[in-house]
């Protein structure tokens, strides 16, 4: 029998599935990335547009307590007599039955009709108006809750992308780039793992960051909205909305983190990564901008990363175009830079550096 | 692509390499080599660029080949991650980040094999102990020094506790000690059965390992096999002896006297002696005797050809008549 047989004696336990291994790099990295001052004081950055964007929600939905609360004070407010929810509502029949039902206070302006804008006080809600509609004999056809609109979300992750390029650049540089230098791309590609296995595990610090920067606080404040009003109205008027939250965060948090992973993966400096990266995020929309301004031909647009997400995120949150390209274009720019960046790093990614 | 928590079959032979070859653009890393390895240490042997990182490389499925097949244990490692369960390596260059500390290093090498984080602190801990590195466990790795990198790179190779270990150039940096613990490691590692293959460039290095070499050179095995074998071959060759001492004409004209000694001649200013004999066993198992009883005191003994370099050159020669 061989010495082999004889003596060797294997590790008799199980290993964890394959399918979280990535979790490992992730988690490391998030690690790593947390004590870096930098991503410190910008994720706290990132912290102050979300609790202004909450201040406003909340003070468009006491604007009554605050008008009260300022002439209390004994001020003078333009805010005073307003308060209360105010229903866009589109009333089908007939519309004079319709106000006839509402009380003095709610009564709009009869010549707005057929869509009219009525104010309940705060404890009431949509199914005052669905009642009175009931006992009139007349069919609401369309009912906009109060509240902030879509529009406010899109500005909100908008706002957050700034932070977001910051932060690409601050952890997502160094990523790859830093495990090159290092050679540990070696060592880790010589353990039981795969290459996408190490693409997703460094995928997942930055979308860890970015997601928390930006679909995170959006639903959150979406929820916020919602639960002040207290009105369901809200959910089933605007139920889509969270899923646009979700996929526009997704949609920049991924392509963004593909680009700079990419980069990273080209070079053994960070800043040199990072150099990259902020050519792609601030320099393509200078360049598209002038090129547009002095062709006057929007199309130009389609140079810029930003620009292209803007213009898929305005599809999204079905808001006007910002220039004129269809927004389909944009997508697949979009889409053809994720499979160029995830080409790029499936070539990178390797153990062995090959220099022919 | 097999299951990690598949029992590995012992009946397999542990690395199996046909024809293979890899090219880069138009260099040749390796060429046509065919070879099998079984159980024990293998020495791998050969000066810089013979091709034995490459080699590694392959079996290790960090290569792809151009030409030929490598297996291990039967299975192709070629973008075949899994086999890594039971692999373990050790790169020729500084491979970690130096901001973590060993520990945390290891139990990230060891939960990326697919341990829990129990088990892996617990095999971190024990492969720290192995290397003797547990009093610098909590400190950062760039603080380490270039012996201590490579034990701890040697901890990470076998803390997963594979029954392949593939080892380049592992004593690199170390200190006497730290060598002498290294190859009693390895020594132990083909003792109990795992295939240790050890590449490296120093003859003696290997030899304090293993008797079993392959002999590499521009991406070629020159020559396979016991390391005696190797070793008489290179005895029939002339072997060159450098002395500097106080009495070198005195000392040539006792040297040339030997049967063995073929030729002596004067290095510069007189003070070196350069022997070539066909018997070094004989010559060196004389030389303490002739040097005190004639008093001569000697500054220096190299001898130049009793490494690698020679034994290729020598292996070289040979193929080619």
């Amino acid at each position: 029998m061989p010495v082999y047989d004889q003596s060797y004696k294997h590790w008799e336990g199980s290993f964890k599935s394959h399918t979280f291994r990535w979790w490992v790099i992730t988690k490391y990295g998030i690690k790593t990335a947390f004590k870096k001052k930098a991503v410190k004081v910008l994720f706290m950055l990132a912290i102050v547009p979300f609790i202004a964007f909450a201040v406003y929600i909340y003070g468009l939905t006491h604007l009554g307590k605050v008008a009260g609360f300022v002439s209390e004070l004994g001020g003078d407010t333009p805010l005073a007599g307003m308060g209360g929810k105010t229903y866009e509502v589109e009333v089908e029949g007939d519309p004079a039955a319709f106000l006839q039902g509402l009380s003095k206070e709610a009564l709009p302006d009869p010549g707005q009709g057929p869509t009219y804008k009525i104010t309940l006080p705060d404890e009431e809600n949509s199914n005052l108006i669905l009642a009175i509609a009931d006992e009139t004999g007349t069919k609401i056809a369309r009912m906009v809750p109060p509240g902030v609109r879509e529009t406010f979300y899109s500005r909100f992750l908008n706002v957050e992308a700034r932070y977001l390029f910051l932060l690409l650049l601050v952890i997502g540089a160094g990523l790859i780039a830093k495990d090159v230098k290092f050679n540990a791309l070696q060592i880790y590609l010589a353990k039981p793992i795969t290459g996408l296995d190490y693409v997703v595990g460094k995928l997942g610090v930055l979308l860890f960051f970015l997601v928390m920067v930006t679909m995170v606080p959006g639903i959150i404040l979406f929820l916020f909205q919602a639960i002040l009003i207290g009105d369901s109205l809200y959910f089933r008027h605007y139920w889509w909305v969270p899923a646009a939250i979700c996929g526009y965060s997704l949609l920049i948090v991924f392509s963004g983190s593909l680009v700079i992973l990419a980069l990273s993966s080209f070079s053994r400096n960070v800043r040199n990564a990072a150099a990259g990266g902020a050519a792609v995020f601030w320099f393509t929309p200078m360049v598209a901008n002038i090129l547009r301004y002095s062709t006057h031909n929007d199309s130009y647009m389609l140079v810029s990363l930003r620009d292209n997400w803007t213009s898929v995120g305005n599809r999204i949150f079905s808001m006007e175009r910002s220039f004129d390209v269809p927004w389909g274009w944009s997508l697949l720019i979009l889409l053809t830079l994720i499979v160029l960046c995830a080409g790029a790093l499936a070539r990178r990614v390797r153990g062995v550096e090959v220099v022919k | 692509m097999i299951s990690e928590n598949a029992k590995v079959s012992p009946s397999e032979t542990p690395i199996e390499a046909v024809e293979l070859s890899k090219w880069y653009g138009e260099v040749i890393g390796i060429n046509k080599i065919t070879l099998s390895i079984g159980p024990g240490v293998t020495g791998l042997l050969g000066p810089n660029g013979a091709g034995k990182t490459t080699l590694l490389n392959l079996i290790m499925g960090q290569l792809k080949p151009s030409q030929g097949q490598v297996r291990i244990r039967g299975r192709n490692p070629w973008a075949n991650s899994s086999v890594h369960r039971f692999v373990g390596y050790c790169p020729d260059v500084d491979s970690f980040y130096r901001g973590m500390n060993g520990a945390e290093f290891l139990r990230t090498m060891l939960r990326l094999s697919g341990f829990s984080s129990k088990a892996a602190r617990k095999r971190a801990d024990a492969a720290l102990e192995i290397v003797d590195l547990v009093e610098q466990a909590k400190k950062k790795i760039g603080a380490y020094s270039k012996g201590m990198r490579q034990r701890l790179k040697l901890a990470q190779s076998i803390a997963h506790d594979p029954d392949i270990i593939l080892l380049d150039e592992p004593l690199g940096g170390m200190d006497p000690l730290g060598r002498k613990s290294t190859i009693d490691l390895i020594r132990r590692f083909g003792d109990e059965g795992k295939t240790v293959v050890v590449s490296s460039h120093i003859l003696h290095e290997i030899e304090a390992m293993t008797n079993t070499i392959v002999v590499m050179n521009n991406g070629k095995i020159l020559a396979e096999g016991n390391v005696h074998e190797v070793r008489e071959l290179l005895d029939q060759y002339p072997r060159k002896v450098c002395i500097t001492c106080d009495k070198p004409r005195y000392l040539s004209a006792k040297l040339i006297e030997c049967e063995d000694v073929v030729s002596v001649r004067f290095e510069e200013k007189d003070e070196g002696l350069l022997i070539e004999t066909i018997k070094p066993d004989v010559f060196f198992s004389r030389l303490p005797e002739l040097l005190l009883s004639n008093k001569i005191e000697v500054e220096s003994l190299t001898s130049p050809d009793d490494n690698v370099e020679a034994v290729f050159k020598y292996l070289v020669e040979e193929k080619r008549r």
